[in-house]
């Protein structure tokens, strides 16, 4: 790569702005890199949180309609659950949290009053009335755990693209440009002196010539000027 | 009048062997009316289990004896 | 077989007496809770619940199996029973078995609700009713839910259907027919019955069942927190609650418990009460109604034994059998300890 970039100055000072550039642009990725993790955690902690929420109550939910199928029959449990057709809504909308969209879900009629569950109430059970409770309960963790987990996967991505390339920035691009700035300069100081040492042996070689001219016009020449040889 | 209450007094309203034979004839209705229940009862109990048949028939009968008891009185008289 | 003719308890009452013996006893119950459904299963294949158990044995397995064996058996049982009573006695026994009849017309009316096949639906029946298969197969046969409307024309059901349909179609919720089902059922408990020195003891239990159910609801209303109207589930013809004073009651629950506490139930329920005010469960309290139901059936057998009592005491023993085998199958497959199923059933 670095023997791909023409050794000129305009490409120097090309070089020189894209260095600029980047270290910039890393700075700021690796603030929101930063950022982003400190987020994440917040929302790990919170996503944990809503985890253990949600087997919890899978758990409670699970033993109540185990015990309504026991004590009421499957087929009593399973009649109340006919009874309703109305399903909760569920709306989607979406949040910012540092260039991350997360999605925020609504939830509407989950929870449902003793009126509203379409089972009559005069012919079943508190133990039916729990088992729904549980399941409603469930059903807001799962609604829940979906909005704190999706949102952490998306934040997980950004870190990782943000991480990838912050990376890139600081292991491959930076050390590149400096490698060509190096060699740019190199080269440049290497055709200076090339040029210096050019230049010097025309000079010398001018002298001589002369000398050699003044030599065959003979001695009434005046004798000829010393050029300073230094340099 | 006094001669009528003697009248009565003198001899009873129906003969003897008739009021044996109104006890007779109430007894086996009273047996009648018990075996009713008894009967029901013990079909009731046979359809049930085959092996209480001969329980179920002695049960039933059983009211019989009020009949036999009352045809004693047949007798006496 | 109708309530024409005379009242022949004798008859049923032996009948009954002999199936009432071949009931499980603790001992039997004892084997079950260590069984797991499949023993259960072979279990009843040996008791008197082997025809149901081989009928249904290809179509179900497992729980399922035992579940409508039960239901089946308790069907037959009952039917049975209606079957020989006659005159009074069919009107007695019919009043409280009317509840399957509620019962059925609810899944029935569910089934067309949630679009369910017809033989899934059939298969949840439990035929144990007044109404015959003939009328219950006309039912099924319904495909909306007016037509099963239609067809409950003259039976008890009837008066307060209607309305209760233009409030379904309204609100798109079952709730006001089931409701009005079971509003039926229960007001038809008490409705015109003749009480005499032995059946007082079963009008008691009637009652019982009733203030009960009332006690019951009111304190779900309460706890609820729902802004629903008591009176709107109040049952008549209990003994416990007045309707205006169950509409107070329902929005404190402490002075609902401290007037069951009062009332004549109080003795028997004050265990049941307790745990009601110091545990938030009421699953304890209705178990303890339930058992205090299952008391006062107990009680029924014995007093009057040629009367309409000991046949109740059957039936009521019956459905507690029925449930204490489910609970025990259903526990077993949901991973309940053994203690923990005990708890749960109720042995006479």
């Amino acid at each position: 790569m670095a023997e791909d970039v023409k050794p000129t100055r305009k490409n120097l000072m090309a070089i020189e702005d894209r260095i600029e550039l980047s270290e910039r642009g890393h700075d700021t990725l690796e603030q929101k890199r930063d950022g982003l993790i400190m987020e994440f955690m917040d929302i790990l902690d919170q996503a944990q949180d809503v985890r253990s929420q949600l087997n919890q109550d899978y758990e409670t939910a699970q033993s109540k309609i185990n015990m309504a199928r026991a004590m009421e029959g499957d087929v009593a449990v399973r009649g109340a659950a006919a009874a309703l057709k109305e399903h909760p809504e569920i709306t989607t909308q979406s949040k910012n949290i540092m260039g991350v969209v997360v999605p925020q879900i609504e939830s509407s009629r989950v929870k449902k009053s003793l009126d509203q569950r379409g089972y009559g109430l005069l012919g079943s059970s508190a133990r039916i009335d729990e088992a729904a409770d549980a399941y409603e309960e469930l059903l807001e963790s799962i609604i829940l755990a979906a909005e704190v987990e999706t949102a952490m996967k998306k934040m997980l991505e950004e870190i990782e693209t943000t991480k990838r390339r912050v990376n890139a920035l600081e292991f491959k691009l930076l050390p590149d440009l400096y490698e060509n700035k190096e060699y740019i300069e190199q080269k440049l100081e290497e055709q200076e002196r090339e040029e210096i040492f050019r230049l010097k042996k025309i000079k010398a070689k001018k002298e001589e010539e002369e000398k050699a001219a003044r030599e065959e016009e003979g001695p009434e020449t005046t004798p000829p000027e010393t050029v300073p040889a230094d340099d | 009048m006094l001669e009528n209450i003697a009248l009565q007094s003198s001899g009873p309203a129906i003969s003897p062997s008739a009021a044996a034979a109104l006890a007779v004839g109430l007894a086996a209705f009273g047996a009648g009316y018990a075996e009713r229940g008894i009967g029901a009862a013990a079909m009731g109990a046979i359809a049930e289990d085959n092996d209480l048949f001969v329980n179920g028939l002695i049960l039933t009968v059983l009211p019989e004896t009020l009949v036999i008891l009352a045809l004693v009185v047949v007798f006496i008289v | 077989m109708s309530t024409a003719g005379g009242s022949n308890p004798e008859y049923v009452n032996a009948r009954v007496r002999a199936r009432s013996a071949a009931l499980f006893d603790e001992e039997e119950y004892r084997k079950l809770v260590r069984m797991g459904p499949a023993e259960i299963a072979r279990f009843m294949e040996e008791s008197e619940y082997e025809e149901e158990i081989n009928a249904l044995g290809s179509r179900f397995s497992g729980v399922d199996l035992i579940e409508f064996a039960l239901n089946r058996n308790l069907a037959k049982q009952f039917n049975d029973i209606l079957k020989w009573a006659d005159g009074r006695l069919y009107d007695l026994i019919a009043r409280y078995l009317r509840k399957f009849d509620a019962w059925n017309v609810k899944t029935i009316v569910r089934g067309i609700y949630s679009e369910a096949d017809k033989e899934s639906v059939d298969a949840d029946l439990i035929r144990a009713g007044e109404f015959d298969d003939r009328f219950l197969d006309r039912l099924l046969d319904a495909t909306t839910i007016e037509e099963v409307v239609e067809r409950l024309d003259g039976t008890m059901f009837d008066a307060g259907l209607e309305q209760a349909y233009e409030d379904y179609e309204d609100s798109g919720v079952l709730v006001p027919i089931e409701n009005a089902l079971d509003r039926a059922y229960y007001e038809n408990l008490l409705d015109g019955l003749v009480v005499d020195e032995a059946t007082e003891q079963y009008r008691e239990y009637l009652e019982a069942e009733i203030d009960f159910r009332n006690a019951r609801n009111a304190l779900r209303l309460a706890r609820s927190g729902a802004d629903i109207d008591p009176a709107d589930y109040y049952i008549e013809g209990g003994s416990l609650f007045s309707a205006t004073e169950l509409v107070t009651l329902a929005q404190n629950p402490d002075e609902l418990v401290a007037k069951i506490r009062d009332s004549k139930y109080g003795d028997e329920l004050s265990n049941a009460l307790d745990e009601l005010e110091s545990a938030s469960s009421l699953i304890g309290f209705e178990r303890a109604l339930e058992s205090a139901l299952l008391e006062y059936a107990d009680g029924l057998g014995y007093v009057f034994p040629l009367s309409v009592s000991p046949v109740v005491s059957y039936i009521l023993a019956k459905e507690q059998e029925v449930d204490n085998i489910r609970a025990i199958a259903r526990g077993r497959e949901a991973g309940l300890s053994e203690d923990e199923i005990e708890q749960e059933l109720v042995i006479q």
